[in-house]
């Protein structure tokens, strides 16, 4: 008989790295799960897998001992009957060009270096008082102004399924963080699809909300009339348990919607029965896209027409304008938000995205109104073909995921990546809810994403469908291979 | 349109305003030009009779609403105020 005694049972739960916040939340609240040890486990994590010559570089700053304390005063405050919510005892990651009080805002820049918040934004400012835990920073392109995710001056982020391989961005570090089992949840920003083509390419859930929606207050701008913020999670369930917190009118940005903020998960007990799916017969899915990623999301749609829901072509060749207008307003409000900068501290941005503030002095205000004008006409034909159905589902992008290198510029070659934002930008330009799912992967092991889209201030139902087709499929679960789940 | 598409001209103006450029850097702005350019030239091949941006014109209650995106009313309700 043996005298050693048999090891305690831990006093909580294990903390699995890839659960979501739905699998997370009832266990923090349960107490079966302390917000202090899923806070340590993010660190050990981030400690783990961040840093070093083959690290992601998801994070420009992490605060340990901050987000330690706050999980104490969580679990205090838990333990005490004071539960906030599903976002109560969570680790939240934000993108560098949001605000926190007394943390720095850089916008991934050498010209930003220095520049303290004075206050939090209002999305941080929501989710602290949801109780959610702000653990960091997360890396980004230059201002946001790019696609591929590369940032020469703060590192490149490197895509969690394959290391040589892009995130996609602007909102890299986001995606990347999440998709690793770092953390559970992250914000990013979304002007030309910088949260939806992330999302896709690391394999995550992500929804670009309405325009208005989400309050931009203490955000850097990109492109004012096509910003947007938005979660960026494992799950779409857990997406929608953000928006809970983050959406609602707020009278400091002056795009902010008064339109009534809804439980964003009322719509998964439905299912996908009655509803009427569009899919366009051209552009999106044309000869000129990836056959697997053609394959995948054919694939998706047709199990989703299995199980309910009513499938309607529709013809919209005008969506192949769409991404032109996403440029032409984007390449003059980027000038009009640097222009100042720029002439004072040209020196101190990465030459490449100096270069592509610099290649809009040239563009008139004649065609920034006309790019303004074309969006009316964009949206007109928009609206006129949503008449017929409640969603829109295309693939996300239109390429497989790049490697770094084939992204990189070299002499002669400005670098790979440009097809990626062709299919999110259109929806910057109608602000629609847009909203991309993993539906698959690649025969190299590659995420591949499904992008859903409503109507405006209708992600409910955006939601809905994400939702109900994560219960009949399992790509979500699945972790980067060689990043294996902590537990 | 006029841009700074080309690589050479690009290193020039960068020497100009004494800033470091490598070819590398010259390579993605000719790259990005061109994008910027193919867009403008797009935009300005669609025919936008009658879709001037009103909304933006058309003045509002005082603290009332935003304006109309895509068609859809956005009355004010006050409830998710904060």
């Amino acid at each position: 008989m043996s005298n050693i005694e048999p090891a305690p049972a831990p006093a909580t739960e294990p903390v699995s790295t890839y659960d979501s916040i739905t699998q997370i939340a009832p266990k923090i609240e349960r107490g079966e799960l302390s917000p202090v040890e899923l806070v340590e486990a993010s660190l050990s994590r981030i400690s783990q897998h961040d840093s070093g010559p083959h690290g992601l570089n998801a994070f420009l700053g992490v605060w340990s001992d901050q987000a330690i304390a706050d999980a104490r005063a969580a679990e205090k405050a838990i333990s005490s009957g004071g539960y906030l919510g599903p976002l109560h005892g969570i680790p939240v990651g934000l993108k560098d060009l949001i605000d926190v009080a007394g943390r720095e805002t850089t916008g991934g820049s050498k010209v930003l270096a220095g520049n303290i918040a004075k206050s939090d934004s209002r999305v941080a400012k929501k989710l602290r008082a949801a109780g959610a835990i702000l653990i960091g920073k997360l890396n980004l392109v230059e201002f946001a102004i790019g696609t591929t995710g590369l940032n020469p001056t703060t590192g490149d982020v490197k895509n969690p399924w394959d290391r040589t391989h892009i995130t996609a961005g602007s909102s890299s570090g986001s995606a990347a963080a999440v998709a690793s089992g770092m953390i559970p949840a992250a914000l990013g920003t979304d002007t030309g699809g910088s949260v939806r083509m992330p999302a896709s390419l690391c394999g995550i859930s992500g929804l670009k909300p309405t325009y208005g929606r989400v309050s931009r207050s203490g955000v850097l701008d990109l492109s004012w009339s096509m910003d947007h913020i938005g979660p960026m999670t494992r799950t779409t369930a857990d997406c929608a348990l953000m928006m809970n917190v983050l959406a609602g009118h707020d009278a400091s940005d002056p795009a902010s919607s008064h339109e009534p903020v809804p439980d964003f998960t009322s719509g998964f007990t439905e299912g996908l029965g009655s509803l009427k799916i569009g899919v366009p017969t051209d552009y999106f899915f044309s000869d000129s896209v990836d056959s697997e990623v053609l394959a995948l999301v054919r694939t998706a749609i047709d199990l989703m027409s299995r199980n309910g829901a009513e499938i309607v072509e529709l013809p919209m060749p005008w969506a192949e304008k769409g991404r032109a207008i996403n440029l032409g307003v984007i390449i003059c409000e980027v000038v009009a938000v640097h222009e100042k900068i720029i002439s004072e501290h040209a020196d101190l941005y990465t030459p490449a995205v100096r270069s592509r503030i610099q290649s809009g002095f040239n563009v008139s205000a004649i065609d920034y109104i006309r790019a303004q004008r074309a969006r009316q006409w964009f949206n007109h034909h928009m609206a006129e073909s949503m008449h017929q159905v409640d969603v829109l589902i295309t693939p996300t992008v239109p390429i497989q995921t790049p490697t770094i290198a084939d992204c990189t510029p070299s002499p002669g070659n400005p670098g790979g990546g440009l097809e990626l934002p062709l299919f999110t930008g259109v929806f910057d330009v109608t602000g629609q809810p847009s909203h991309s799912v993993p539906c698959g992967f690649s025969t190299g092991g590659m995420p591949i994403g499904m992008m859903i889209t409503g109507h405006p201030f209708d992600e409910v139902t955006v939601l809905r469908v994400g939702n109900a087709y994560e219960t009949l499929t399992d790509w979500h679960q699945r972790p980067p291979a060689d990043i294996p789940d902590a537990t | 349109m006029a841009t700074s598409n080309d690589a050479q001209q690009f290193d020039e103006r960068a020497q100009e305003n004494r800033l470091h450029i490598s070819m590398s850097d010259a390579a993605e702005i000719g790259g990005f030009a061109e994008a910027v350019a193919a867009a403008i030239s797009t935009i300005r091949g669609i025919d936008t009779t009658g879709f001037e941006a009103a909304a933006i014109f058309v003045p509002t209650p005082s603290g009332g609403g935003t304006p109309k995106i895509f068609g859809h009313p956005q009355e004010r309700v006050g409830r998710d105020s904060d």
